[in-house]
């Protein structure tokens, strides 16, 4: 009786030890995989700060004014003012063919500006 | 030791003689020996316990001590220090209300040389000077050539620079990360975002540190990676159309700068503050070290300078005698003048006959009736009741800079200043001060906190400070004094706007009085009126007007004008109904054509 409550004892020690070892090990392992995921983290947030930067730029309200003008023309964009503004009832519903808005490719090719115009 | 001997001669001679044996004696003396002996064994293994004992309870206490250190510590401390070597050197970006970038951090490198690895010296220093100008072949030579082992040559890099350096191929030359700051936008917002510089510095970073504007007062927020980018209460779109507007305008008005607040009256939040003439953060100028400094385009003349802004101050005299219930806004109050304080003379701007309503007095702008209402509430009760408006003390905006504007008001409050402040002359308050005050006569009385930040908690529960019934009256008074008076030119078809006009000659630093022909005029208007949401505040220094044959100064030709082009062009981005919508049928076709 004595000897097998000695062995379990034995037994549940030996089998612990090698949990807690594992366990060390396995939390080592996941702070190294963390710290590679941190830098990756570090090294996309700064492209995307990078990114960011370079958004606002090209759309600072400056630039933006100056397209408007160059491509006036063709967008006839306006600042918004109170004329803009009218009751829902007074929008007429459309029917037949969908107009399809036009995209930045097809006003470059309409206007044959580089894109080099744009920056 | 001194062993006693088995069989000692006396004993054994004794024992013969009495007939026992002597083997006894030697037994004897044998247990002696072997209970001395287990004594001194028994008093060695006493100490060895004892000594394990204590490296037993040493070590343990150890243990122990160390499971508590860890116990205490807090549960982020690990992965916090595994995460300092990559973004201990993060600044967060600041955006305006609407999340459009303001400023933000890009890379670039740093140049730096270890002399003592360089091969040849005197071609690296031509070719270095060659790419950067500014830099010469001696003194870098003589630098190359003093034994130092580290020298910095750039503090920034573009990446095409690096790419020239990188090509001459010397090894001694290295390039160190560094994260600069990027105003996307220019000049926009300059005054409120300030700027940065370099705080401390090494090879592998440096510290960004505010120098000015939001980037100072939040320099702690925004160094702190936990924290996320820093709503301002500006709107970019707005802030843009009004520094053009204004821009222009002190073109026009030949001025030698201005400055335009748009706050919101309910709470405090401003969503744009310009000052002309400005600067581009991204390239901020030094300080200037002789001069005026009010003259600096760092300067900010929307919180930090403080004027005399004269007239639009009567609406508080109209405010307090009509909340203190002395008079209504048809009263009539006698404008016969000129007053006389001594030698002094108080005097409209031209003769405006014998007596005016109330509200008259407000919509003509009559200093004499202004003071003559002033004189029925007295010095005492008009200074705290400037001050419920906050107009005798710092406004509290989130500006290092504007904690320099403090008010300046008469040090004794003689029934001269009485007079004089009831037209705001003899009292100088910040623009921003204007704004905040006509805010609280817009908004039903109510005292807010100007604010930058969009998550401001500072107006969650305004002080009532003017009843609600005096500030619907206030507000038909100043929709008349655009209707009817001196800011008739802001009248507008869409927009119903309510304002006062304010025309202040300069002080005169060099000698006591004012100066001559040089003014600044203020525009301090409220829209919408039927339901007031915001305050635009319009100063303009040293304009005039020469449209017609006469140059033109006061702030009806100046201020009002500018004030009206700027509303006319931020109500609709602001989404402020028009008074005027269109309600016929919009022809399909025309809907195709966008705005901006």
């Amino acid at each position: 009786m004595r000897y097998s409550v000695y062995s379990i004892l034995l037994f549940v020690l030996a089998f612990s030890a090698v949990w807690a070892y594992r366990i060390n090990y396995d939390t080592r392992e996941v702070i190294s995989q963390i710290q590679v995921i941190r830098a990756k983290i570090s090294f996309e947030e700064e492209k995307l700060s990078m990114l960011e930067g370079e958004w606002a730029y090209l759309n600072r309200p400056q630039r933006l004014g100056a397209l408007t003008e160059k491509f006036f023309n063709y967008l006839e964009l306006m600042p918004i003012s109170a004329a803009n503004y009218a009751k829902v009832d007074a929008i007429a519903i459309k029917s037949g063919t969908e107009f399809e808005p036009p995209t930045a490719l097809t006003i470059l090719n309409k206007s044959n500006i580089g894109d080099g115009d744009l920056r | 030791m001194i062993r006693s001997p088995l069989r000692p001669l006396l004993r054994i001679i004794k024992a013969r003689e009495s007939g026992i044996n002597p083997d006894f004696i030697e037994s004897q003396e044998k247990i002696k020996r072997l209970i001395k002996k287990i004594n001194i064994e028994k008093d060695r293994a006493g100490q060895r316990i004892l000594l394990l004992m204590c490296v037993f309870i040493l070590s343990f206490a150890l243990i122990g001590i160390k499971m508590f250190v860890l116990a205490s510590h807090d549960p982020l401390y690990l992965t916090k220090s595994s995460r300092i070597n990559f973004l201990d050197n993060r600044r967060n970006k600041i955006t305006d209300r609407n999340g459009i970038v303001l400023a933000t951090n890009i890379k670039t490198f740093s140049l730096y040389v270890h002399p003592h690895e360089l091969i040849d010296k005197t071609k690296t220093a031509i070719a270095l000077a060659t790419l950067f100008p500014s830099l010469s072949v001696a003194s870098l030579k003589k630098k190359f050539h003093d034994g130092r082992k580290f020298l910095w040559i750039k503090k920034q890099l573009s990446p095409e620079e690096r790419e020239q350096v990188k090509n001459l191929g010397e090894p001694g030359i290295y390039f160190g990360p560094r994260e600069v700051r990027l105003y996307p936008n220019g000049r926009f917002a300059s005054h409120v975002l300030g700027g940065t510089t370099f705080g401390r510095e090494g090879v592998s970073s440096a510290e960004l540190i505010g120098q000015a504007g939001v980037e100072l007062s939040y320099n702690n927020y925004l160094l702190n990676y936990e924290n996320k980018a820093l709503v301002l209460s500006i709107d970019l779109s707005v802030q843009a159309i009004i520094e053009k507007v204004l821009a222009g305008g002190i073109t026009i008005m030949n001025a030698r700068g201005g400055s335009a607040i748009l706050m919101d009256v309910h709470n405090g939040q401003l969503l744009s503050l310009a000052s002309l003439p400005d600067f581009d953060p991204n390239d901020r100028p030094d300080l200037p070290l002789q001069g005026d400094p009010s003259l600096s385009p760092l300067f900010n003349r929307a919180a930090q300078g403080v004027y005399e802004l004269g007239s639009t101050f009567k609406i508080f005299t109209a405010a307090q005698v009509i909340e203190e219930g002395i008079v209504n806004e048809d009263t009539l109050v006698n404008i016969r003048g000129p007053l006389f304080f001594g030698k002094y003379k108080i005097r409209d701007h031209h003769y405006l006959g014998e007596e005016l309503s109330v509200e008259n007095v407000m919509v003509k702008s009559s200093n004499i009736g202004t003071a003559r209402l002033a004189a029925m509430v007295g010095g005492t009760r008009q200074k705290e009741f400037l001050s419920r408006f906050g107009l005798l003390d710092l406004t509290g905006i989130e500006l290092p800079e504007a904690s320099r504007a403090k008010p300046q008001s008469p040090k004794r409050w003689s029934q001269l200043s009485t007079a004089t402040v009831s037209y705001g002359h003899g009292i100088s308050v910040s623009p921003l001060h204007i704004a905040v005050a006509y805010s609280s006569i817009v908004n039903g009385g109510k005292r807010v906190f100007p604010t930058l930040i969009k998550n401001s908690e500072k107006n969650q529960k305004p002080k009532q400070i003017i009843s609600n019934e005096t500030s619907i009256k206030l507000q038909n008074i100043l929709r008349s004094v655009v209707k009817n008076g001196t800011a008739k030119n802001a009248e507008l078809d869409d927009y119903s706007i309510g304002g006062k006009t304010g025309t202040a000659d300069k002080v005169n630093f060099e000698k006591p009085g004012y100066l001559k022909d040089k003014v600044i005029t203020t525009f301090v208007a409220a829209f919408p009126m039927e339901q007031p949401r915001y305050v635009l505040v319009v100063t303009l220094d040293e304009p005039e007007d020469w449209s017609i044959d006469k140059p033109m100064r006061t702030a009806g030709w100046t201020a009002v004008p500018v004030a009206s082009e700027i509303i006319k062009r931020i109500a609709p981005v602001l989404g402020v109904k028009p008074n005027r919508i269109i309600t016929k049928n919009i022809v399909h076709g025309a809907s195709t054509k966008g705005t901006n």
